[in-house]
């Protein structure tokens, strides 16, 4: 099995919310890995959440 | 990412213009730059690197061309494909005053239709494609790349694997994540709406995370452990067979360890067998049975155990009938010891597993047995060769009981040290399996409190809002550390499996080496037909070809659309195994850019590579001017 289809795997097993902050995550991880400290790293995390909480709440 | 073109201008010793482009067909994947030592190949492995990661190495020396005085500028271009699209990355040098001045890197995707577009957050961009701390396992050196396989090196090996596989990034996502939710519950403490229920609920969350980071943390000390309890086992080992006066009994029972691990091997292979035949006799149930007590196998051999229900057979034997092997009446201790070997000799999943296959089998009808004549065929040769591995084993524990009791002082002290470590080495499995059920009692523990959060209710918008947020962090967070895990278990076994297979298929020794193994800890092995470690014994070149299949196997089940771009790619490796090396890294490579001195490829590999390589050029140093020139060929 390749490493693709196993991230598909875990992935199908998720909320599509938590498959969203994930996305969001890892794309801002992967944009700093090439720094120590990855500044404002925190702040992108709380966002990528809190932009999902926002957005569930908008379509109740 | 595939290499397309390479421009520069005034880039070290390359004054003016230059234009290279690589071979980037799947049928013509090859691209040689041949040069004398000093000519420039390390220019242009420089060059790629600057461009991309702005990295030039530590005494790289100026960057630019100071023949150059009328035009002091310069730039790198590297032309690249990637997920079927064009970029072009650039950066430009300048002089101000006296100072070199390096530009940022710009990177533009040629969108369809011929348009530029300039890619925000280049650097960002570009880690997407090919990691910034992974690019070192796709741009090296091929003379210091045998570091990797010398022992000891295994963060080495570690770091390779989880920048290529991006495993850092999941590490990363997970302590990040991690950081939040912790800051979630916290707020969650102080907010006057959010219920005790519920805070008590996330505070708990937070408990078990730091249990199961700290059981984490030791499991991963005794995997340390027992790799340090191996490789003393294996100096032990040697010890004791360097000695002169044991020296016929040491070479027996080398003999027969020897011979235990071929009857293993052979009892394995019928298994394999056995697993091929189930199905084709319809035997599905057993089939499965059957490719359990594989899985069993393989993990045991991953962690250098043997399945030995045998030895605990003879042990208790012994124990009951207050004898040794050698006849000699049991006192006390001796049992004692003899109860400590027991508990090393591993559980009986093994056996348990075959035997459930073969009571499957039996209970199908005589008629339906009739048809399975091979079937039984193997089942008997496997019986057979467990009574010959009884026969061995029983050999060997008397070999080793006149080791411990026939001779000097020194050799029944290293004897009685191999069976501590033994003894040790069975304790710190058994204390790793200990870990791994009490990780994953915690996890369950875990999904509990998540289901009881999800069971409360609140009013109140903002108490909601902040459930929900912890709630996401957690989730994603536990998502991560569910990828990671399962990412860097699977990706060790491919790795292994996939460098087994390369290095076998360039090393010339092959009937010598029986295997790759890559430990838990991402220690690199390579195990003899005797079934002891040889890594020690590898050659640079050896080591260095041990190395190449390494990152080739990473690159191969990363996934990964990478160039491998090797600077003197063959220095220390013989002609027989750059023969191998030139007929079967092409194909095992996306691309392959080699940048090769005048004399280090001979004429048979050489004309091996022709029929791969679709870009051939030499670099000419003019003395006069200390300029470089590039010569397609």
């Amino acid at each position: 099995m390749k490493l693709r289809e196993l991230l598909e795997e875990v992935l199908e097993a998720q909320e599509d919310a938590v498959k969203q902050v994930l996305h969001d995550v890892l794309l801002a991880e992967q944009q700093r890995i090439d720094m120590e400290r990855p500044r404002g790293i925190i702040r992108d995390v709380e966002k990528a959440i809190d932009d999902q909480a926002r957005r569930e709440e908008a379509s109740r | 990412m595939i290499l397309t073109r390479l421009r520069m201008r005034n880039f070290r010793q390359y004054r003016g213009d230059h234009d290279l482009r690589f071979a980037d067909t799947p049928e013509r994947n090859v691209t040689v730059v041949t040069a004398p030592n000093g000519a420039g190949k390390t220019g242009l492995f420089i060059a790629l690197n600057w461009c991309l990661y702005g990295d030039a190495g530590g005494d790289r020396g100026e960057l630019l061309h100071k023949g150059e005085l009328e035009r002091p500028e310069g730039y790198v271009e590297v032309h690249f494909r990637h997920d079927g699209r064009q970029y072009i990355a650039r950066r430009d040098l300048v002089v101000k005053g006296d100072s070199e001045v390096e530009g940022e890197l710009q990177l533009d995707a040629l969108e369809p239709g011929g348009k530029v577009r300039s890619m925000p957050d280049p650097s960002g961009r570009l880690n997407g494609i090919l990691p910034s701390d992974a690019r070192r396992y796709f741009f090296f050196d091929g003379e210091r790349i045998d570091e990797m396989s010398r022992p000891g090196h295994e963060d080495e090996v570690n770091d390779a694997v989880r920048s290529v596989l991006k495993l850092r990034v999941l590490e990363r996502a997970v302590e990040h994540l991690r950081q939040v939710e912790r800051k979630l519950a916290k707020e969650a403490r102080q907010h006057a709406a959010v219920s005790e229920n519920a805070s008590a609920l996330m505070e708990r969350t937070e408990l078990i995370n730091d249990r199961i980071e700290e059981l984490r943390g030791q499991k991963q000390a005794t995997q340390h452990r027992i790799r340090q309890a191996r490789e003393e086992l294996d100096e032990v080992r040697s010890r004791i067979q360097a000695q002169e006066e044991v020296r016929e009994v040491a070479r027996r029972e080398q003999l027969l360890e020897q011979e235990l691990v071929r009857l293993e091997q052979e009892r394995d292979g019928i298994l394999d067998d056995l697993a091929r035949e189930l199905p084709r006799a319809g035997v599905a149930l057993a089939a499965g049975a059957l490719r359990g007590a594989n899985l069993i196998l393989d993990e045991k051999r991953s962690r250098g155990e043997i399945p030995s229900t045998i030895r605990q057979h003879l042990i208790d034997d012994l124990i009951e009938a207050g004898r040794c092997i050698c006849d000699r009446e049991l006192d006390p201790p001796a049992v004692d010891a003899l109860r400590r070997r027991r508990t090393d000799a591993v559980s009986d999943e093994l056996e348990e597993a075959v035997q459930l296959a073969t009571g499957r089998i039996k209970s199908l009808g005589e008629s339906r047995l009739e048809e399975l004549d091979e079937l039984q065929r193997l089942l008997q040769r496997r019986s057979g060769l467990v009574d010959e591995e009884e026969d061995v084993r029983r050999g060997l524990s008397e070999l080793r009981e006149r080791l411990r009791s026939d001779f000097s002082g020194d050799i029944t002290e290293l004897e009685a040290h191999r069976t501590r470590l033994e003894d040790d080495l069975g304790e710190l499995h058994y204390a790793s399996g200990r870990f791994d059920s009490d990780i994953a009692a915690a996890v369950d523990e875990r999904d509990e409190a998540k289901v009881a959060l999800q069971k409360l209710e609140t009013t109140d918008r903002d108490a909601r809002r902040l459930t929900r947020k912890f709630s996401l962090a957690r989730d994603a967070a536990n998502a991560a550390e569910e990828l990671l895990e399962r990412f860097s278990a699977h990706a060790r076994a491919e790795i292994e499996r996939e460098t087994d297979r390369i290095f076998k298929s360039l090393v010339w020794k092959r009937g010598h080496f029986d295997r790759v193994e890559i430990s838990e800890e991402y220690a690199l092995d390579v195990i003899d037909r005797f079934g002891r470690s040889a890594l020690k014994e590898l050659s640079a070149g050896e080591r260095q070809v041990l190395s190449l299949a390494l990152i080739v196997a990473i690159g191969e089940v990363a996934d990964h659309e990478a160039p491998l771009v090797i600077d003197t790619p063959f220095g220390r490796i013989s002609k027989d195994v750059q023969s191998h090396l030139t007929e079967r890294l092409p194909g095992a490579a996306g691309q392959l850019v080699l940048l090769v001195t005048d004399h280090e490829l001979d004429d048979a590999a050489r004309r091996q590579l022709d029929q791969q390589v679709g870009a051939d050029y030499a670099l000419e140093f003019d003395e006069s001017l200390s300029i470089t020139t590039i010569v397609e060929i």
